[in-house]
């Protein structure tokens, strides 16, 4: 079971934002956050919505899916809401003993629901329908110039694409470990959490002895396969822009320009 | 026309105390001196610490030698100038098929060596295809690296030096973490690779049965070679290669027995059929 853990949760059928270069797709993931935080007004958000609905609807995959990420987020958004409505100074709507509900609070707190909700649905969308190998070709590529200031691009790319690789071995080996030392009478379940955690100790240290010596020996594999220097190596799959990638390119610039045209709407609707 | 020309080879290793300190050394490979020629299919054995791999890594550079000379089609390994070159002449598949595998998908795998070499992506795909067909697993091209078996990873890095152009390859124990039928498909095509293609092929082995695929078997004990010579004939020096300790595989161990006994056979037969064959 623990061998059929997907990594980057890529789900694989065919749509124009498959299609789409790596680069613009991450490109637009950037676009896409920076204009959540700098809305202000129910205009940005109406468009924010009609961007992201027009994606989830290109990308053919399952709405279920996409919003499976949501999980994760469930306390941290129930927190963060319970937070604003109550700890929000202002004119109060409802009071319930010490508790009082603001209309502040509850401007912030919807606000801050939805750039959440917005926030991982718009990255599980780049993460599904983008490999993560491809994710990485993206970033090495699209983030070359730092090259520029000496920042080894080629090399960091290339290690996280290797570590993407190592985690399912890495995964098996916890699992094998933990076998292995419940046999002899750990246990990683009982106790407080300072207990659980220094139980993890026994599970640690053979993990990260075994991954030196992978990583030496994987050292030696690349070695062999003439790996001297990442920057002089060609591509299986070199990254090309396509028709598709500039015309997206534009619509993220239209999308932008629109934001910020928001910014300057002026309206007087009570609860934005 | 000589391959590979490895000349009073001794390869010292440190053995270092808790501090790090140097206290003394290891002598790994001594004085060793042999010849492999181009197309001969040879099967280094010898038990747990004989210096099999160590003298597997001097041929492809990965450890320099402490004294002595590795010559490869004419390179010398201690020229640092010429480490890439030889390490594109000389491919090398490892032990454990985990942790040799760079990407997550087989042609991205099998690209690698390639990449590094700066072929440009049309040859590239071209190259994939053919290696991959070599070792008859064209239909895993598209395949996850973690979902395959550890025969299959096998194949695909050796797909991987295929890709390179190499006419060497060097087999460090590719069969401890496979399973016998693995094992035996996987031989197979080596031995195919070396016939129809001829690929010069170093196995190193601790399965004493894998010899039969060889032409030739080099023993080695405390990193010397103890005996250099045909699968036919090895087995029949018993004695040298319980000295060497290594134990005789199963059905020439049989034979010999029965030749013992008084059966009229040569005591080197190393297949069921052979072995019939006598006993009629």
């Amino acid at each position: 079971m623990i061998r059929d853990i997907t990594l980057g949760q890529y789900y694989k059928t065919e749509s124009v934002i498959h299609t789409l270069d790596p680069r613009v797709k991450l490109m637009a993931t950037l676009v896409f956050l920076i204009s959540l935080f700098i809305s202000t007004n129910i205009f940005a958000y109406i468009l924010a919505t009609v961007f992201l609905l027009a994606v989830i609807y290109l990308c053919n995959v399952p709405f279920l899916f996409i919003i499976r990420g949501l999980k994760s987020l469930l306390v941290l958004l129930f927190i963060s809401i319970i937070f604003n409505v109550f700890l929000t100074p202002g004119e109060t709507i409802f009071s319930f003993g010490p508790l009082s509900i603001t209309k502040e609070g509850l401007i912030i707190a919807t606000k801050m629901a939805i750039r959440l909700v917005y926030l991982v649905i718009g990255s599980s969308i780049l993460t599904l329908t983008t490999t993560p190998s491809k994710l990485t070709d993206g970033l090495e590529k699209g983030l070359s110039f730092l090259n520029v200031f000496k920042i080894p691009v080629a090399e960091i790319a290339l290690m996280m694409s290797i570590a993407l690789r190592f985690i399912p071995i890495l995964i098996e080996e916890v699992d094998k470990i933990m076998k292995a030392q419940m046999s002899r009478g750990a246990d990683f379940e009982k106790g407080s959490i300072i207990e659980k955690a220094k139980s993890l100790i026994p599970l640690l240290v053979p993990l990260f002895v075994s991954s030196f010596r992978r990583a030496n020996d994987l050292a030696y594999a690349m070695e062999s396969r003439c790996y001297s220097n990442a920057n002089n190596r060609t591509k299986l799959k070199p990254l090309k822009y396509k028709r598709i990638d500039y015309i997206t390119y534009l619509i993220l610039l239209l999308f932008i320009i629109l934001i910020f045209i928001t910014r300057y709407i002026k309206i007087d609707i009570r609860v934005f | 026309m000589q391959n590979i020309l490895v000349k009073n080879l001794i390869v010292d290793f440190d053995v270092l105390n808790n501090d790090g300190n140097v206290i003394s050394k290891k002598r790994a490979i001594d004085d060793v001196s042999l010849t492999i020629n181009e197309g001969e299919f040879v099967c280094v054995v010898g038990r747990n610490g004989s210096g099999k791999s160590t003298l597997a890594k001097c041929l492809n550079a990965l450890i320099l030698p402490s004294s002595g000379d590795v010559i490869i089609n004419g390179l010398n390994t201690k020229d640092e100038n010429n480490t890439i070159d030889i390490r594109r002449q000389i491919g090398m598949a490892f032990q454990n098929p985990d942790n040799q595998i760079v990407a997550s998908i087989v042609e991205e795998d099998i690209a690698f060596g390639m990449e590094n070499l700066g072929i440009s992506s049309e040859i590239m795909d071209e190259r994939i295809d053919e290696s991959l067909d070599s070792l008859g697993i064209k239909e895993l091209r598209y395949s996850l690296t973690s979902k395959l078996s550890g025969g299959q990873k096998q194949k695909v890095s050796i797909a991987g030096i295929l890709a390179m152009k190499s006419k060497i390859l060097i087999l460090d124990e590719p069969t401890s973490m496979i399973d016998k039928n693995g094992r035996n498909d996987l031989l197979d095509r080596v031995k195919k690779l070396n016939k129809e293609e001829n690929i010069t092929i170093i196995l190193i082995s601790h399965y004493i049965d894998e010899i039969s695929y060889a032409d030739r078997v080099i023993v080695l004990n405390n990193g010397k070679v103890t005996m250099d010579d045909t699968p036919k004939n090895i087995v029949l020096r018993q004695k040298e290669l319980s000295e060497s300790g290594i134990i005789l595989p199963y059905i020439p161990r049989l034979a010999t027995v029965l030749r013992d006994n008084g059966k009229n056979l040569k005591g080197n037969e190393f297949t069921a059929e052979e072995l019939c064959q006598f006993l009629k």
